[in-house]
């Protein structure tokens, strides 16, 4: 398996997750790399994604994982940069024995918010970290929903240019636009989606909390 | 981007339609003398399928100092946004106001979307007339595509129209403009050297006298632009491709233009002519480029009447055979069954057969020219069945000049008879699923209907009824055009200059979007009309054969005369054959270029 460590910024950010997903397999055919096909009556090149992003949201640390069919991966990464839109350029390749199902291990993922805003209220937003119950409300095609927040943010830094967030992933999500719009509505701030940019993925490996590109080397053939 | 616009593109649906980056995005950064802006005015992912579209922008990008732009029209959602938040209507590629623009120009093929290009205006913060734009720092603003068929309603908006193909007119448009700019020449004067170049039509520089409200000269003429030589005409093959799905998501290929079969309704048929094709090994070349640039799994093949294309199974075969493989399909069009190979048959089940008689009638059809007997239907249905095909979309007009209830109980017929030759030869357990589909006959400019009336909505209701209740039969759909956007699409096709107020007026009261039937409002047009004291009678009626045309000023090259005659063969329910290399039918398009000359 070859995964893709890329960059999701710029006009790209406003295209959904599944229109990425075919942006990026229509990048393996431009630059003929060569894929495992899955079988049955649809086959579709098999890849993976690590863990969606919400629209507007942009990104330092996507993770394309490819069933490659043996390709060298400088000359993959190469061939994806030729033929990837701009806004999707890919940054570090890594060459897996097999899926690392970076999906599956998701613990952390790390954004930073830019803004100045919320330094007004710093304190009042950090206290959220360690706060025992705060439930979020939200609409979620066309519902309203809930979720309880405490124990979600790992970490929360307000400086006078951003916010630093460290929120729970993969099996327990904190998504990171919900909690700006939370912040928003309670301290009546107007920080835009469009800020929020993902930094950092975090994975469990055996008990051991790691960044996904240390994993990943560590794992590399 | 704006920090305004990026935090409103997040409030609106599908976001992506209105900021580009796209592979295949040309350097917006090149160092340029002119910038132009192409817009098309429907939503992006309708302008993003247009193949005209795709040839005269990245012919212009790969134009040196050129830079062209996109635009398209924002959907309801986004226009409100920008009025309410006082943001001017900008680029896909750069964001930039249209207003910043050099040259803005819109592609128009629809009479529908004719509202829409004052509504994108509206919202560029642009005035709607030439004659407004006269002081003042404004774009120049340009129209061309199908619509210039027939230019004067929306004349009077516009600086300069560009009839006919936009390839090698817009170019030397553009150069012109470069050099005047340069040299310090002034809007009008420029104007008035672009009258010069082959196409080119200046509005304000052809003066329409009229009698007793008909048009009684015209002063002035204009000669249609046409690519001489198609196949080594440009064609672009590093396209945009899209981040989000459009509605013709794939790649495709132009194989020739203008139809030889001559059906007498049909205005592309006409206006696309002379016939020119692209050769054989020129499409495997543009197949295999496209196929590489794009990563498109899907590349097809476009004409008016592509089993004509004079190398088709040749294309096909070597397609298939160098450029399409497992991963790049090739999207077969419909064909006439007759001329079906076995080898060119995608495997695989099959879905419908598209098949479009027109005419319930073999008399009928002999007027309108789409010679199609009795015979071919039975054969070609016979032959669809056995193939496996499990449904027949058939498609028709009706209110087609001498339209009798007979040739309306032919529709009928035709339906009974799929159904009778599918109990005998088909498979009982899964009958063919047939629907039917009529629209309304609209006379068109360049046709040999030209002249002729389109019915009323009382009479399209009465013989939308009579299909409704004749064609409820087991496993049979029928569906029919909406008469009201059909009147208005035909008052628009056969305009004059003073059906611009009205099309200003109708814009006014709410209309844009018109294309869409959700949107559609027929109130809004008859109060138009009204207010601007225009009856929609005055266009829809029969015209004399004498009368001079709004359109009349235009050079097409198949003559008045010809369409006249075609006109006569129809009343005598005559047909034409399709003319061919060795057979031609005089009809005068040869005079602006050759005809077939690859075949």
């Amino acid at each position: 398996m070859i995964v893709i460590k890329h960059k999701k910024v710029g006009a790209i950010t406003y295209t959904s997750h599944i229109d990425t997903m075919r942006v990026l397999q229509r990048t393996l055919v431009r630059g003929k790399i060569e894929v495992e096909y899955s079988q049955g009556f649809n086959p579709h090149p098999i890849t993976y994604v690590a863990l969606p992003l919400p629209l507007g949201v942009a990104s330092e640390a996507e993770y394309f994982v490819i069933a490659d069919k043996g390709i060298d991966k400088f000359e993959c990464l190469e061939k994806f940069n030729a033929n990837v839109p701009s806004g999707l350029l890919g940054s570090v390749v890594f060459k897996t024995p097999k899926n690392p199902n970076i999906a599956g291990k998701l613990v952390r993922a790390d954004y930073i918010v830019n803004t100045t805003q919320a330094f007004a209220f710093k304190q009042d937003i950090e206290k959220l970290k360690d706060i025992e119950s705060y439930i979020i409300t939200f609409n979620h095609k066309n519902d309203i929903k809930n979720q309880d927040i405490a124990g979600l943010i790992f970490d929360l830094k307000v400086s006078e240019n951003n916010i630093f967030l460290g929120l729970s992933a993969g099996n327990v999500m904190l998504r990171p636009d919900r909690l700006i719009e939370e912040f928003n509505k309670q301290f009546n701030l107007d920080i835009s989606i469009s800020q929020i940019k993902r930094l950092a993925l975090y994975i469990d490996d055996n008990g051991v909390t790691k960044e996904v590109d240390s994993y990943l080397a560590e794992i590399e053939i | 981007m704006d920090k305004k616009i990026q935090d409103l593109l997040l409030g609106v649906e599908k976001p992506a339609r209105y900021v580009g980056g796209e592979y295949n995005m040309p350097n917006m950064d090149k160092p340029c003398k002119t910038r132009v802006c192409m817009c098309f005015p429907e939503i992006y992912e309708i302008g993003m399928s247009n193949i005209g579209m795709r040839i005269l922008y990245h012919m212009l990008n790969d134009t040196d100092d050129i830079v062209c732009e996109r635009c398209f029209a924002p959907f309801i959602d986004m226009g409100e946004v920008l009025l309410r938040e006082n943001i001017s209507l900008f680029s896909v590629d750069t964001h930039r106001p249209l207003s910043d623009f050099d040259i803005v120009g819109f592609s128009i093929g629809f009479e529908m979307l004719y509202t829409n290009v004052l509504y994108m205006l509206k919202l560029a913060q642009i005035p709607f007339r030439s004659v407004d734009r006269e002081i003042g720092n404004y774009p120049i603003l340009i129209a061309g595509g199908p619509c210039a068929v027939n230019p004067e309603p929306f004349a009077e908006f516009f600086d300069a129209i560009m009839i006919g193909e936009g390839e090698e007119n817009l170019a030397q448009f553009t150069s012109l403009y470069n050099k005047c700019k340069e040299e310090g020449i002034g809007k009008k004067e420029f104007l008035q050297l672009a009258k010069n170049i082959e196409g080119v039509y200046i509005p304000s520089q052809i003066k329409v006298n009229y009698k007793n409200s008909k048009i009684e000269s015209i002063e002035g003429s204009v000669k249609r632009a046409i690519v001489k030589d198609l196949d080594n005409a440009y064609f672009p093959t590093k396209i945009l491709v899209p981040n989000i799905e459009i509605t013709h998501d794939r790649a495709v290929l132009e194989l020739y233009r203008g139809c030889s079969n001559g059906c007498r309704f049909c205005q592309a048929g006409f206006y696309y002519r002379p016939i020119r094709s692209r050769s054989l090994n020129t499409l495997l070349q543009h197949g295999k480029e496209l196929v590489e640039h794009t990563g498109y799994n899907e590349l097809s093949l476009a004409s008016l009447s592509t089993s004509d294309y004079y190398a088709l199974f040749d294309l096909i075969r070597g397609l298939k055979q160098n450029v399409c493989n497992k991963d790049v399909r090739l999207a077969m069009p419909s064909l006439r069954l007759d001329s079906y190979k076995e080898e060119f048959m995608n495997s695989g089940r099959k879905g419908s057969l598209t098949f479009a008689p027109e005419a319930g009638s073999e008399r009928l059809r002999q007027v309108i020219n789409k010679n199609i007997s009795q015979t071919n239907i039975e054969e070609t249905i016979k032959s669809a069945i056995e193939q496996g095909y499990n449904g027949i979309k058939l498609y028709f007009m009706i209110g087609l000049p001498t339209e009798t209830q007979e040739d309306l109980q032919g529709i009928v017929d035709i339906v009974k008879l799929i159904r009778s030759l599918d109990y005998q030869f088909g498979n009982k357990k899964r009958p063919l699923n047939i629907s039917v589909s009529t629209s309304v006959f609209i006379p068109k400019p360049v046709t040999p209907f030209q002249w002729e009336a389109q019915i009323s909505l009382e009479q399209m209701r009465e013989k939308q009824g009579f299909l409704i209740q004749n064609l409820r039969m087991k496993n049979v759909r029928y569906s029919w055009h909406d008469s009201f956007t059909s009147l208005i699409e035909a008052v628009l096709a056969r305009g004059d200059r003073k059906l611009s107020k009205v099309i200003e007026r109708a814009f006014e009261l709410g209309a844009k979007f018109d294309g869409w039937s959700e949107h559609f409002k027929f109130a809004i047009w008859e109060q138009a009309f009204n207010d601007c004291g225009i009856n929609m009678g005055q266009y829809t009626g029969e015209w004399g054969e004498e009368e001079i045309l709004p359109w009349d000023f235009i050079d097409n090259g198949v003559s008045k005369h010809y369409l006249l005659k075609e006109k006569h063969m129809a009343y005598r329910a005559q047909s034409t054959l399709a003319c061919d290399a060795k057979n031609c039918n005089g009809c005068g398009a040869n005079k602006l270029g050759e005809c077939f000359s690859l075949n």
